[in-house]
């Protein structure tokens, strides 16, 4: 019974992190923005489940979140959730059979991630439509945003040594 | 690796993936209109967002008072009665009295232009991560509201409705590239394309582009939109604030300072209806 009730308080502390990452990136409870860097939280945080969880769960994280997500974004139709789904997926399966599970592992994983969600962005809504902000964008804003989102997997990765410890106290 | 891509886990995976990309790719060929699941999800989440929109507004409100000190006096006594008449009626009261100051502005829009419908909505989610300022808005295709339907406050144009969805609708602002409204200068009547960049957003500003070169806009002119159809006649967008020649010299563009300050606003009005109005690409 313990565990079946740590088992639920867990998933609930993780819809909870994932509630309030959610509305922090979309509903300026306060501005992460740093000069023209603008951090996606929700990469970070799907690459958390994807770390300690897997591909399966990793997968149905960024699903979920890319669909609330491209409720509220400005992107095209299915960007966040199509990005997310495979972000969760892809770092599962890497985790699982190529890397060890440490904080070093992360943040290269997270650095990627972020990469490709910002680079996703730029090449569909700068340069494949001949945007004469393309090289602007990239260099100034894309980049910067990529490296400054990859750093929060670092709170994020205790963060979830802390939920984790509500289903496995021991 | 390879036992994962034949176990029961990956074909499921492939299941839902064919599922969101079918759904996704309906929605990027009927244009304009959120993807199914993601309509769902605006249902679910736009309460939540509303909720979180009213306490951040609310820490706005309180910031901006402890900030005025001529005022704060005043401000005490007023909180001191408040609090001893803590009660729902007094919050309902505010509501309804900050209401029709909202609609006040828009009687005189009204009365310039009767043939307008409008609808109200509340701005419950900022895109952090987009630099022209996009919004999403708590109406949607049940509230009667329309893909490329015009979106104002009081002091002028914000932007259109670039997707809808049940209950929420997303707002691309003037300051996107890709907006492409028709405006003139509503002194010299020359006109020109309002589309932003990523310089003069930051600045919350837009431009105005394709000015023919021997026109007499100048520095403090204002523009309004010039009536394509998808946009009426007459709405105010901004005023000029320098003007330069496009890259190849073939033309001019002006830089326009919007009068609504897009990051700031909380509440719009959705054009829903106007005498002339058709489609329109964007």
């Amino acid at each position: 019974m313990t565990n079946q009730k740590n088992h639920y308080l867990h998933i609930i502390c993780y819809v909870a992190f994932f509630s309030l990452l959610f509305l922090i990136n979309y509903n300026d409870l306060f501005t992460l923005k740093i000069a023209n860097a603008s951090p996606m939280l929700l990469v970070p945080a799907v690459i958390t489940v994807s770390f300690y969880y897997g591909e399966w769960r990793g997968f149905f994280a960024g699903l979920i979140s890319g669909i609330f997500i491209d409720g509220v974004a400005s992107n095209i139709a299915g960007f966040n959730t199509i990005l997310l789904m495979l972000i969760g997926l892809i770092s599962g399966l890497v985790i699982t059979h190529l890397f060890n599970r440490n904080i070093y592992s992360a943040c290269v994983l997270s650095l990627i991630a972020s990469v490709i969600y910002f680079g996703a962005k730029w090449l569909i809504e700068y340069l494949f439509i001949g945007s004469a902000d393309a090289a602007n964008y990239l260099l100034f804003y894309a980049a910067p945003s990529a490296v400054y989102t990859a750093l929060f997997i670092i709170p994020f990765y205790y963060v979830g040594i802390l939920i984790n410890k509500i289903k496995y106290p021991q | 690796m390879r036992f994962f891509f034949r176990s029961h886990k990956f074909k499921i995976i492939s299941i839902v993936t064919a599922i969101v990309l079918t759904l996704t790719i309906i929605a990027w060929i009927a244009g304009g209109v959120f993807a199914p699941q993601s309509s769902l999800s605006g249902v679910i989440a736009s309460p939540f967002q509303k909720l979180a929109t009213g306490i951040k507004n609310g820490f706005q409100d309180l910031n901006k008072k402890f900030k005025n000190n001529e005022t704060l006096i005043v401000e005490k006594s007023e909180l001191e009665e408040e609090i001893n008449d803590l009660n729902e009626k007094i919050a309902d009261y505010e509501k309804i009295k900050a209401e029709n100051e909202f609609y006040k502005d828009y009687l005189e829009i009204k009365d310039q232009h009767p043939d307008f419908k409008f609808k109200s909505a509340l701005i419950i989610s900022r895109d952090s991560v987009d630099n022209y300022g996009a919004f999403t808005i708590d109406a949607g295709s049940v509230d009667g509201i329309q893909v490329h339907d015009p979106v104002i406050t009081d002091a002028g144009l914000v932007g259109y409705v670039s997707s809808v969805g049940l209950t929420t609708s997303k707002v691309t602002t003037i300051l996107d590239p890709n907006i492409s409204v028709g405006a003139i200068d509503s002194r010299t009547s020359d006109a020109g394309i309002i589309g932003g960049n990523l310089k003069l957003a930051e600045e919350n500003k837009t431009r105005m582009y394709n000015i023919r070169r021997t026109s007499s806009v100048a520095i403090g002119d204002y523009i309004v939109t010039s009536g394509s159809g998808v946009f009426p006649k007459g709405l105010l967008i901004g005023k000029i604030t320098n003007i330069s020649q496009e890259e190849f010299k073939t033309s001019l563009y002006a830089e326009i300072e919007p009068f609504v300050d897009i990051r700031e606003i909380r509440q719009v009005m959705v054009i829903t209806d106007f005498s002339g109005k058709t489609g329109g690409e964007k």
